[in-house]
């Protein structure tokens, strides 16, 4: 019976992980298939090397990614703290608020940061994709969650040693918290290199649009450019992954503990 | 196991930068280049004429293409058919008449068979000395390079009396020898079987070869291929060059891959890391002016990509092959140089970065030990 059950576990397991996977290699296999079906390379030069577009607006997503990234754990790690550590009067509130907006779905909010932006003057600029994406509550929540692990004490010792409040984030709670931060860094990296939403919204000219929007409008011509396209798109939430795995699940993992 | 991800993102890294630098010029090496020409609207509803050179074959089919602004992917400049409508030809008429409308840009000439929505260059013509070699797949009749003398009138034909008839046979006239009558511009220096040469003092700048082959179209095939020496001897000066933006491939390569085998023993030097991470990126910055050092000849590219090793075989072949009949060696002896220099300049680059990388790894292994 033990056995049927871990077998049923593991085919369930290879099943699932299938699913996962069937579609991407899919994409892999066929973008190395001519119409006719034979192995080709043309639709890869085609990408890498015919149209400088492609990699320019994957370095321009790229670069904008890591902007809402570095900004939104910047902005997380700070707002984090204070919530776990700090006492005051309305926390649990706004800690509410904060998960409320957590689960309001993105396109409630386009139109009130497109009214904002606009008065601001930014549509049609970067800051109108970076700016909104910096306040990003999911992560906050995470910060939150890792640094309530911290006890207290650890924080009260390094307070004792001489320590300022910069130099506590910088040297003891940064430092516990990394794996927290690196889960941060990639779940925002992963939003910003997705998303699709706001840049139809807050951008009005297809010259900027990053990559995975551009990407709905390659030229019918032949699908299998299209699929090139999607392997170079994902190349960095790839690496990212394979790079960070342990620092992910160990992220995550912490911020469901409390 | 970081330490290989990390190894294969820096591959990765090295292959993105350095196809973001090369793509850039290859979207402009690969564009057509176009004489275009501004349809004016003259705004008295008259059609104007224009000559035939801008009827461009595509498809077994002679059509007028204008060009413009292409959105989202296709932005640039973008070569299109001109609609039937706007435009009549006659095939007994040496010219085209274009139809009273709105202003447009049409092509007058290009570098190569149109493609459509593909990316075009507006260049402007400027004149200069060439020197063209012909080439037939037959075998090419005598050419001359001043134009005939011609006799109005004239009495002279072969003929007579049959004694005791009244029939008079005469001898059909002689059928004139089939000649390539160059225009004026144009001198002929040598010619041999299916090949010739000729030389021009005020040829087009950059060559065009379908504008070249309508000079005297009506005395060749349509078969018949003109090569530019001017084009050819671009084509091996940038050789070299080219070779170098491999080579800045290939060694960045090497030294991301001696990175990876230094840091794999302990206690590496830090310094060591540092000086292959600069040197990956002195040479991948170093791409851009490289590749701004030259300019590759349209009238030799191929029309798909640009990897096309058979194109340029087959093109450098026919033109070596043609002028080794003509008895000159200039051809080949510009293609020979130009490959040593290219041989030697990545031989050079390789040994350098791969006796660095050495020393290096050495360096490491002997402060490990």
């Amino acid at each position: 019976m033990k056995k049927l059950r871990s077998l049923s576990a593991v085919f369930l397991s290879l099943l699932l992980c299938a699913i996962c996977v069937v579609p991407f290699l899919y994409v892999l296999i066929a973008s190395f298939k001519a119409l006719d079906g034979e192995f080709t390379l043309k639709y890869y030069y085609e990408v890498f090397v015919g149209q400088s577009q492609y990699l320019f607006r994957f370095w321009k997503s790229m670069a904008l990614s890591i902007c809402i990234s570095l900004g939104q754990v910047v902005l997380s790690a700070l707002a984090g703290y204070g919530f776990a550590k700090y006492k005051f009067k309305g926390k649990n509130v706004l800690f509410f608020i904060l998960i409320i907006l957590m689960i309001l779905p993105l396109q409630v909010t386009l139109i009130p940061n497109y009214v904002i932006l606009e008065k601001f003057n930014m549509i049609n600029t970067y800051f109108s994709l970076i700016l909104p994406a910096l306040v990003v509550p999911l992560g906050t929540f995470i910060m939150t969650q890792s640094y309530k692990a911290i006890p207290n004490s650890v924080i009260d010792a390094a307070r004792l040693d001489g320590c300022r409040l910069h130099e506590v984030l910088l040297k003891v709670v940064i430092p516990i918290g990394k794996n927290a931060l690196i889960c941060t860094f990639l779940l925002s990296f992963l939003d910003a290199w997705n998303m699709v939403e706001q840049p139809i919204t807050y951008l009005g000219e297809f010259t900027k649009y990053p990559i995975a929007v551009a990407l709905a409008s390659v030229p019918p011509g032949d699908p299998t450019v299209l699929l090139v396209a999607c392997v170079l798109v994902t190349i960095p939430p790839l690496c990212l992954f394979a790079f960070f795995n342990r620092e992910l699940t160990e992220g995550i993992a912490l911020g469901g503990e409390h | 196991m970081k330490r290989r991800v990390l190894c294969v993102i820096s591959f990765l890294l090295i292959i993105l930068a350095f196809f973001t630098f090369v793509s850039p010029k290859v979207e402009d090496e690969m564009a057509t280049l176009v004489d275009a020409r501004k349809r004016q609207n003259a705004g008295n509803g008259r059609s104007i004429q224009i000559s035939t050179i801008a009827l461009l074959w595509r498809d077994s089919d002679e059509r007028i293409y204008s060009i413009s602004e292409g959105k989202g992917w296709e932005s640039g400049l973008r070569l299109s058919e001109l609609s039937p409508m706007k435009y009549k030809h006659e095939s007994w008429l040496d010219h085209v008449e274009l139809a009273p409308g709105d202003e447009y840009w049409y092509v007058y000439s290009a570098s190569r068979t149109p493609v459509l929505g593909g990316a075009v260059k507006k260049v402007t013509i400027s004149k200069g000395e060439d020197t063209y070699l012909i080439w037939s797949p037959e075998a090419i009749a005598p050419i001359r390079d001043t134009p005939p003398t011609v006799t109005i009138g004239g009495d002279a034909f072969h003929g007579g009396w049959i004694p005791g008839s009244d029939v008079t046979i005469f001898d059909p006239p002689p059928e004139p020898e089939p000649e390539v009558v160059l225009p004026n511009s144009m001198d002929l220096i040598s010619q041999k079987d299916n090949v010739a040469l000729v030389s021009i003092n005020a040829g087009n700048l950059p060559f065009f070869e379908h504008s070249v082959w309508y000079t005297f179209r009506q005395s060749i095939g349509e078969d018949v291929r003109i090569y530019s020496l001017n084009d050819v001897h671009q084509l091996t000066s940038s050789l070299p060059w080219i070779a170098g933006v491999g080579s800045a491939l290939v060694c960045s390569m090497i030294l991301c891959a001696s990175a990876w085998i230094v840091t794999s023993k302990k206690g590496y030097s830090k310094k060591i890391l540092l000086t292959h991470v600069v040197l990956i990126a002195v040479l991948l910055a170093s791409l851009p002016l490289l590749l701004k050092c030259f300019d590759l000849p349209a009238s030799l590219m191929p029309s798909e990509s640009i990897l096309d090793i058979s194109h340029y075989a087959e093109e450098l072949g026919r033109i070596r092959e043609s002028m080794a009949l003509m008895e000159d060696a200039t051809v080949d002896s510009l293609l020979s140089s130009a490959t040593a220099v290219s041989v030697l300049v990545v031989a050079i680059c390789i040994t350098a970065v791969c006796i660095y990388s050495s020393i290096a790894i050495f360096r490491t292994y002997k402060k490990s030990k």
